[in-house]
């Protein structure tokens, strides 16, 4: 992991950056699309792996990312500024992963395969915490994907994305009510697969 | 808010995730505050859930790490996909000058375009074919090739050099990207309002549109390639340089369009998503109905009307309450997309004429889909469709 890995570290937008989004977005759409390489820099990888979490599957979703990025473009002026890029990007990729999902017939089945098929080996690290980290990402996508599908995504939008309640809603299109209830009901299942596979956190 | 009470509890609970960053309104924040300040339980549940949120954001991490080595490479994906957009950009452009340049000029100003690049692409200064080169590039490998203009019609064998042209300029254009100012996000934080704005009039004076209209006079002459003020003379200003190389090559392509060479680009430029897209976006609707379709249809009809029949109020028109059970219908199935889930009801209602369906599925459509909504362009223009002929009916019947 690199430079590029700070990318998908979850981080909270202040307003100051939030309007100089806003800025690029404006200027963007004005003409100046050559700026659109910011965005993309600054979303692609997050989005990939969301994609990754929603499909299971590397390649189809380099090639959502794709899609769903140059869709943005064409759509930008449509863009709603009142929610984050980030937001609106999701739910354009999120369409398509569902297309895939589709053409597929099957929605819940997750895992971590390269596409030959392979599960993926742990990544090179030999420090002590590492260690403990892959087994802690183990647990984690174990338990994951012991979620309904639905529960599933917005535990990961809310805790890998960082995104608000009211972000959740407006990208799968659900009441923020019921975005509370799956959380709630996501999360204590989570408690108690993680608690169960040895996953501890101080309190 | 009661505190102590379970109930009272529970609902601060509720909001614990909310408090810990921040999104809850003042008025709830201090009311979860004043909650905390007396119940042991909440803020201990407050600690658990923030070091649980902490852990598992680890996991991510972890989790991620885990398939490191299946990323994709970020620089290509980012350069393929600005690559694709500059094609839109090109595309976009090109509607323009086809309203504004009769065919016959287009094609005379073509050739002339191209024979003047051969004539560069031999004297060739050095800076000046640095300026030149995605031109020369894109002129249909005059430069290595025959020393005729290509015959008009020819596309296939331009279809390689345009796709380099493609690469080439991309480059280009990331390259100017990365020594703009917009990688360095604090100096637009720190820039004065003013100073963006005076940087947006530099560059995008006189007006895009102006803008276009001279490039398009640049082509009409030869293009920029014979004008020696094409090259940057005193601050090497990288956005400008890669405006210019951006609009020389859009206006070859588009001077292309107009005579039938190069009507491939768009297609050359995309070759696999655009069959990719086209079975994402027609596959909804040009699939034939499932066997079962009436069967889903009748379902979701009764399921609204059962809705509908457990509250009086609903057949007096409760248009919150039978958007919210629609609503809640849709959840029990988590495969049908909202969008669907209204298309089914609202052909049901229509075939039917029911109102109680049709005034359902309007109120459905205007609280979930009409705006938010992400939707490609086809499914909204054709959801529209329904919800004008469902109004329609409700016009009709009351």
């Amino acid at each position: 992991m690199n430079a590029e890995s700070a990318g998908t570290k979850q981080q909270e937008m202040t307003s100051d950056e939030w309007a100089q989004e806003a800025a690029l977005i404006e200027r963007i759409v004005a003409g100046e699309g050559r700026h659109y390489s910011v965005l993309v820099e600054r979303y692609q990888r997050r989005l990939y792996w969301s994609c990754v979490r929603l499909l299971g599957d590397a390649d189809e979703a380099e090639d959502v990312v794709q899609e769903a990025f140059v869709k943005a473009y064409e759509r930008l002026a449509d863009y709603d500024r009142t929610y984050r890029f980030h937001t609106w990007i999701y739910s354009i990729a999120r369409n398509r992963c569902l297309n895939v999902l589709r053409k597929r017939k099957v929605w819940g089945l997750l895992s971590f395969q390269d596409s030959e098929g392979a599960p993926i080996v742990a990544a090179d690290d030999s420090a002590d915490r590492g260690v403990e980290n892959q087994e802690l990402g183990l647990a984690l996508t174990e338990c994951r994907n012991t979620l309904p599908s639905e529960q599933r995504e917005c535990f990961d939008l809310r805790h890998a994305e960082a995104f608000t309640y009211r972000e959740i809603a407006v990208a799968l299109g659900i009441p923020e009510g019921t975005v509370m209830s799956r959380l709630g009901r996501a999360r204590e299942k989570m408690r108690i697969c993680l608690e169960s596979k040895g996953v501890v956190w101080g309190a | 808010m009661t505190t102590g009470s379970t109930s009272g509890n529970g609902h601060v609970v509720a909001l614990l995730d909310q408090y810990r960053t921040g999104e809850l309104s003042d008025e709830q924040r201090r009311q979860v505050k004043v909650h905390l300040e007396v119940c042991g339980d909440c803020t201990a549940a407050l600690a658990d859930l923030a070091a649980f949120a902490a852990t598992v954001e680890k996991g991510y991490d972890a989790e991620r790490a885990l398939a490191a080595g299946s990323e994709p490479d970020w620089a290509r994906v980012r350069q393929e996909i600005v690559a694709r957009t500059a094609a839109k950009r090109a595309a976009s452009r090109r509607g323009w000058l086809a309203r504004h340049v009769p065919q016959t000029a287009a094609a005379v100003v073509a050739v002339l375009a191209a024979a003047v690049v051969v004539q560069q692409g031999v004297r060739g200064p050095e800076d000046v074919s640095r300026a030149l080169r995605p031109t020369q590039e894109s002129g249909r490998g005059e430069v290595d090739g025959p020393e005729t203009p290509p015959p008009v019609g020819e596309t296939r064998s331009s279809e390689e050099g345009e796709l380099g042209a493609l690469e080439s300029s991309t480059e280009t254009l990331e390259r100017s990207a990365d020594e703009s100012e917009l990688h360095q996000p604090e100096n637009m934080r720190r820039g004065a309002r003013n100073e963006e704005v005076d940087r947006d009039a530099r560059l995008v004076a006189p007006g895009e549109r102006a803008r276009e209209f001279k490039d398009d006079a640049a082509v009409i002459s030869g293009g920029r390639a014979a004008d020696p003020n094409a090259v940057p003379l005193d601050e090497e200003d990288a956005f400008q340089e890669a405006n210019r190389v951006d609009d020389l090559r859009e206006n070859q392509v588009a001077a292309d369009r107009e005579i039938g060479v190069g009507g491939e680009i768009e297609h050359a430029a995309e070759p696999k998503r655009e069959v990719f897209e086209d079975q994402a976006v027609q596959e909804p609707a040009a699939a034939p109905p499932p066997p079962d379709e009436e069967e889903v249809l009748k379902d979701g009809y009764y399921k609204q009307k059962r809705a509908a029949g457990q509250d009086a109020k609903v057949a007096e028109g409760d248009d919150l309450d039978v958007a919210d059970k629609l609503e809640a219908q849709i959840e029990v199935d988590p495969e049908a997309e909202p969008l669907s889930r209204f298309e089914m009801n609202a052909r049901y209602a229509i075939t039917k004429s029911d109102t109680l369906a049709a005034n359902a599925a309007l109120n459905f459509w205007h609280d979930s889909l009409e705006a938010g909504a992400d939707l490609e362009l086809s499914d909204l223009e054709r959801a529209q469709a329904l919800a004008d002929s469902l109004a329609s009916l409700l016009a009709r019947r009351p």
